[in-house]
């Protein structure tokens, strides 16, 4: 006990999507315990949602995370719709198309951020590189069809608020090809690098059991063999009249999720142009919804990191009585309680970020030593420990002259 | 086992041959896309001051103040672009749909204090011509008369200040708070607010 160290990762910092506190419990370089302390940036979102308009909540909940911010208005709007009669009863069918695009183009961008952070965790900055390259594009598509790279005010109850042009489409077609080459760029990276694979295989890993007692969403749950996934269980948008499948890997380790980001990546482009080829030339977007009745409803989404829920509660006026939201992250953080005990500490940087939080909070993660609560290094001291793990492994690998 | 190097390599090659992927930004200005919401602007032609951008804005970041100015009453609208979000509800929710208007403009960086990131205009008060009550924009007033067409005559006061603006009758124009005399039969040939309106109409 007396050479037990505490290393505290964690932060609450405004800029954060997601702010945790991790307490890891370390003997030498093992990770033994972890305390995970969450609730730091408390917004008070849900009871604001009640003191807006129905109209203008979807603006307030799309603030809640910059990076999946389709996925909540969406389940909101499925909300309500539940309380109006179902999305496929009243939204119009070119708005089902076109609210299925910018949940599949956010799920592109999310996915292509998470590749960057975890390449620049395990020191391959190149990585980390290429990933904002290939990003920029899609954002660029949000930037043409929403009018802005993030917060894309689309979705309404009802509909969308803005339609995709025609010209537009031959334009996100032709950006959608670019992007290939870049995705194309890292399957390979992570499929024949050996280096990277030694890196990710076999760390931070989540059996299909512990996925299922920690009831972990998303694609943390489909790497570990938990067949997942709203979009099929109960679709939404047009997701039910698309060709695609859902990727499931076995072995939840770091390389699985990575590998089954990667796959839903193909996936994601593939649902984008099968919507721009069967969306309706013309039509209205907007149901024009004015009064929403007494009732309670609820909506799920599958986000980039898992299920998104919102729940609403009208009671016939115009503001909504009750909101409750339970995003992904929430979920999925509390399994690195078993991911990460049992690794290094050198792994569990990437096994936290592995979930998928915002992790910018690593930037402050501090390692205390217990007995006199000196510090021993910060955050950068941990990031760059993860990294010097991989220029070992690299250098037995190539032989230390390569 | 070399193939990863060999595709590194070409990727490297490529990025040095090709111009940096990076804008230059500050030097060569960024020109958003064509329907980038940006910062909105208030035009004073094309509002009339009804105050529906308020209502639906859902940052609160447009703000409007009813004041006496003299012998005039304003309302003062004013967007805050330091609260503004760029959603674009104003804009998709005013009612002339020409009153206020997103710009493409992204760069909200100024050395001022945010509280001067803002943008006010008026608009004056049409004031009840008996008691003085302020009853609505001119512009608004206006703009009502205008959609209704023929269906100004249903309302005495929309008529009457129909027929003002075509000049047809006599234009005068009362000062808030200036309380006239006694309410009689003449008094309905006045633009009224409703409170005296309906007492012109019993009385008479
Ligand atoms: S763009 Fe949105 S946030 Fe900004 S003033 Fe208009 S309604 Fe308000
Ligand atoms: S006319 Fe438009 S801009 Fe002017 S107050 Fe009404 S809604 Fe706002």
């Amino acid at each position: 006990m007396s050479h037990k160290i505490i290393v505290p990762i964690g932060p609450y910092h405004p800029l954060q999507e997601e702010p945790e506190f991790f307490q890891l419990y370390v003997e030498g370089e093992k990770v033994v315990d972890i305390d995970i302390i969450i609730g730091y940036n408390h917004r008070g979102i849900e009871k604001l949602s009640e003191s807006k308009h129905f109209d203008q909540v979807p603006f307030l909940v799309e603030r809640i995370c910059g990076i999946c911010s389709s996925s909540h208005p969406y389940a909101y709007v499925l909300a309500v719709e539940n309380i109006l009669g179902g999305e496929f009863n009243i939204v119009p069918e070119k708005s089902l198309f076109i609210r299925t695009i910018i949940d599949e183009l956010q799920r592109i961008h999310s996915h292509l951020l998470w590749l960057g952070l975890v390449g620049h965790f395990i020191g391959y900055n190149t990585v980390w590189m290429w990933a904002w390259k290939f990003r920029e594009p899609v954002l660029d598509m949000f930037e043409m069809v929403t009018g802005n790279r993030n917060n894309y005010a689309m979705f309404k109850v009802g509909g969308v608020r803005r339609d995709i042009k025609d010209d537009d489409i031959p334009q996100i077609k032709k950006m959608l090809d670019e992007l290939l080459p870049g995705i194309d760029l890292f399957h390979g990276a992570i499929m024949d690098d050996p280096i990277i694979k030694m890196r990710l295989k076999d760390v931070g890993r989540l059996t299909r059991q512990q996925a299922i007692e920690w009831a972990v969403v998303g694609p943390t749950a489909r790497a570990s063999g938990v067949n997942i996934d709203i979009r099929r269980d109960e679709p939404y948008g047009s997701s039910d009249r698309l060709d695609w499948k859902v990727i499931i890997e076995k072995d939840g380790d770091i390389f699985c999720k990575t590998v089954v980001r990667i796959l839903e990546l193909y996936e994601s482009i593939s649902l984008i142009r099968q919507c721009l080829d069967k969306m309706p030339k013309s039509g209205i977007i907007d149901a024009d919804i004015k009064d929403i009745p007494v009732g309670e409803g609820i909506g799920r989404v599958e986000a980039p990191r898992g299920e998104c829920f919102h729940y609403i509660v009208s009671d016939g006026t115009n503001r909504p009585l009750r909101h409750k939201i339970r995003s992904p992250s929430f979920m999925n953080v509390a399994s690195d309680k078993v991911a990460a005990v049992g690794g290094t500490i050198s792994d569990a940087t990437l096994t936290l970020a592995a979930v998928d939080p915002c992790y910018c909070c690593t930037e402050r993660v501090a390692v205390i030593n217990k007995s006199d609560n000196s510090k021993i290094m910060n955050g950068w001291d941990l990031i760059k420990l993860s990294q010097d793990k991989t220029l070992k492994l690299k250098e037995s690998y190539y032989g230390r002259s390569k | 086992m070399r193939r990863p190097k060999v595709r590194e390599l070409k990727q490297a090659l490529k990025s040095l041959f090709s111009r940096p992927y990076t804008n230059n930004f500050p030097v060569k200005p960024h020109k958003p896309y064509e329907r980038f919401r940006g910062r909105p602007y208030f035009y004073q032609d094309g509002c009339v001051g009804c105050a529906a951008c308020a209502q639906v804005c859902p940052a609160n970041a447009i703000e409007f103040i009813d004041e006496i100015k003299g012998t005039l009453v304003k309302r003062r609208l004013t967007v805050h672009w330091d609260i503004c979000v760029s959603c674009g509800q104003c804009q998709a929710n005013c009612l002339t749909t020409k009153g206020i208007i997103l710009s493409q403009e992204f760069d909200y960086a100024t050395t001022e204090k945010r509280q001067e990131l803002k943008q006010s205009i008026e608009k004056e008060f049409i004031v009840c011509e008996c008691c003085g009550v302020p009853i609505i924009p001119y512009d608004q007033y206006a703009w009502v008369a205008n959609k209704l067409g023929p269906l100004t005559f249903s309302n005495a006061s929309l008529l009457l200040f129909y027929l003002r603006s075509i000049g047809l009758s006599l234009k005068e124009r009362a000062s808030p708070g200036s309380r006239s005399a006694t309410i009689n039969r003449s008094t309905r040939t006045k633009i009224l607010c409703p409170g005296c309106r309906r007492e012109a109409v019993i009385k008479s």
